[in-house]
């Protein structure tokens, strides 16, 4: 949606609404991001993927928006507002085609942390691999090796590693796509780090891998967006059957209720003929 | 105006007043022996405060809740998949080499060997996973006298995953005075157990040319010119210039092509792109196994005999 069309599906409120609508967006825009994981951007980067919905459905949105803003006295806190927009549009429209733009899912996990899962997993039918692979892994743990140099070895021996038993895209995985249009430095650890809100402390090195979607008549749930991983720590995957899972909430006050998340099925490695792309960031 | 507060997931937990929330968790009852783990702003472990609560105890103590699953300080991210012995890694990197933080971990690592060789618990592997990579000099000669009891039974019985983890904690040490052992070992057909030796040998990047006849015999045919080319690319980052690496390499180059090593060698440095001139083939004569160079197991054997 263009930004004419953005405006008049703000033009179709009332002038009231329109008035509180522009205060929202403002406090909205002026959230800092410093001190809250970058979560005032993301809730920005949220509304600016609503505006690709349909007009009439955007008007919704912001009607809920606003319904929402009203039934908070005084001013909102935006983690009503982000409860609006997950609850009224993440679940509602919770199955939207994926543009071709989406068919490309990237999966964002600490290399430190991921690589010990592939030695583990390996080690239970490909021992000698294994053993070399753990002897990468610590030389670089202690700093006397390049973390770049062990993903050389992951490329290499990637058709033989056992990926079915490792959980790239298995029940705690979480993806994320990257919009047309989006700002973020996929080369730049930083980058990615702050756009995706990850946990802290910032890893030395992030694993990225891309996984092309195979190609389905049905159209996929839909894929979390920036915003969503925003929400990556509390993510929890859907049950069988269920099209979301659940982002649950943070235990501060005041309550905030589970956040529906839809994302694609678990799915196999081998479902998907290994990732397309796998590159480490800040090694 | 005033700053909204999101329930913002920051990851592992962020400030963490132990001495109200452990109780409460009642995993931690005794304020006494509770440490202080707090977030600094960039979500590491406040190592300032956490050095003015800590002492040996309850840092081995910690360790042991954490690999266990029970961290009542500093919840494992099952989310991002964190192995549980990675935060004192990154404890102990942050500490530095005379940090305290670090000096706690070692001995606290040393102190629960003995327990884990006992009890053989089921974070036996973390443990010693956390062992290799912080190597406490103090915990070698615990580690040695295991390697060497062990040694002693037939392979049948070495054969598990807690041998293998035994075996693997002790090659991560660098050890001339277990060079004889070593040898033994890669002899063993296990390859397993050959990999592990060829792997502590091969933290002298001269040794690891000279065995890496004996390693590729332990291979399977499958991962073979994987992890040739993994041992050469290892040597070659160990050894001190690309010279020194070509002229080990010529001394070699005979044996290897007598075993029909010569290919997958020279495979492995053209894939790695290692600027390393191949021996010529007519500078070096065939060389029988009575007659391998000097260094073939002099220099080490030399360092053994002497420790």
């Amino acid at each position: 949606m263009s930004s004419a069309q953005f405006l008049q599906a703000c033009e179709s409120l009332p002038p009231s609404d329109q008035l509180r609508l522009s205060d929202l967006l403002d406090r909205i825009s002026q959230h800092p991001s410093e001190d809250d994981n970058g979560q005032g951007r993301l809730v920005r980067k949220h509304i600016e993927t609503e505006r690709q919905l349909p007009a009439e459905l955007l008007s919704s949105f912001l009607r809920a928006l606003l319904a929402e803003t009203s039934a908070q006295s005084g001013s909102s806190p935006l983690n009503h507002i982000y409860r609006t927009i997950a609850n009224q549009f993440v679940l509602q429209g919770g199955f939207i085609q994926p543009t071709s733009s989406l068919t490309a899912l990237y999966r964002y996990v600490s290399w430190q942390h991921f690589l010990p899962n592939i030695i583990r997993s390996t080690m239970e039918s490909r021992e000698e691999l294994a053993i070399n692979l753990q002897e990468r892994y610590e030389r670089a743990a202690r700093g006397e090796g390049q973390w770049a140099d062990i993903l050389q070895e992951i490329v290499t021996m990637w058709n033989v590693l056992p990926l079915s038993r490792i959980p790239l895209t298995g029940s705690s995985s979480m993806f994320v796509t990257f919009g047309d249009g989006s700002s973020i430095d996929r080369n730049s650890i930083c980058s990615v780090w702050h756009a995706l809100a990850l946990y802290k402390p910032m890893p030395r090195a992030l694993l990225e891998i891309q996984i092309e979607v195979p190609p389905s008549g049905d159209g996929f749930p839909r894929f979390p967006t920036l915003a969503d991983a925003g929400w990556y720590n509390f993510f929890c995957s859907a049950a069988e059957g269920e099209p979301h899972g659940w982002t649950e909430p943070h235990s501060h006050d005041p309550p905030f209720p589970r956040q529906p998340e839809a994302v694609l099925p678990p799915l196999n490695l081998s479902a998907v003929n290994g990732p397309t792309s796998l590159r480490v960031l800040g090694a | 105006m005033r700053t909204p507060t999101l329930p913002i997931p920051l990851g592992p937990k962020t400030s963490f007043d132990i001495s109200s929330e452990a109780a409460e968790s009642a995993r931690v009852t005794d304020t006494s022996s509770a440490l202080d783990v707090r977030t600094t702003k960039d979500g590491h472990v406040d190592l300032d405060r956490l050095e003015r609560t800590a002492n040996p105890s309850k840092i081995k103590r910690w360790i042991k809740l954490r690999l266990c699953g029970q961290d009542p300080y500093w919840p494992v991210n099952h989310q991002d998949m964190e192995p549980p012995h990675a935060l004192f890694v990154l404890l102990a990197e942050r500490s530095g080499p005379k940090g305290l933080t670090r000096a706690l971990i070692e001995q606290s690592l040393v102190q629960l060997l003995p327990e884990v060789r006992a009890n053989n618990p089921p974070w036996r592997g973390e443990l010693l996973q956390l062992v290799r990579i912080i190597r406490p000099a103090s915990g070698f000669t615990l580690l040695a006298t295991i390697l060497q009891e062990r040694h002693r039974f037939p392979s049948e019985q070495i054969d598990d995953r807690a041998d293998i983890d035994w075996l693997l904690t002790v090659a991560a040490y660098p050890s001339d005075s277990l060079y004889r052992l070593w040898l033994e070992i890669l002899k063993k057909p296990d390859p397993r157990h050959r990999t592990i030796a060829y792997r502590a040998l091969a933290q002298d990047w001269q040794l690891a040319l000279e065995y890496l006849l004996d390693f590729e015999r332990a291979l399977r045919s499958e991962d073979r010119s994987i992890l040739i080319r993994s041992a050469v690319r290892l040597a070659y980052e160990r050894c001190a210039s690309p010279e020194l690496f070509h002229n080990k390499l010529k001394l070699q180059w005979s044996e290897y092509r007598m075993h029909g090593l010569e290919g997958p060698v020279a495979n492995a440095l053209h894939s790695l792109q290692l600027q390393v001139p191949l021996p010529d083939p007519e500078s070096t004569a065939p060389m029988s196994q009575s007659a391998k160079p000097a260094s073939y197991s002099g220099a080490a054997m030399n360092r053994a005999e002497a420790a």
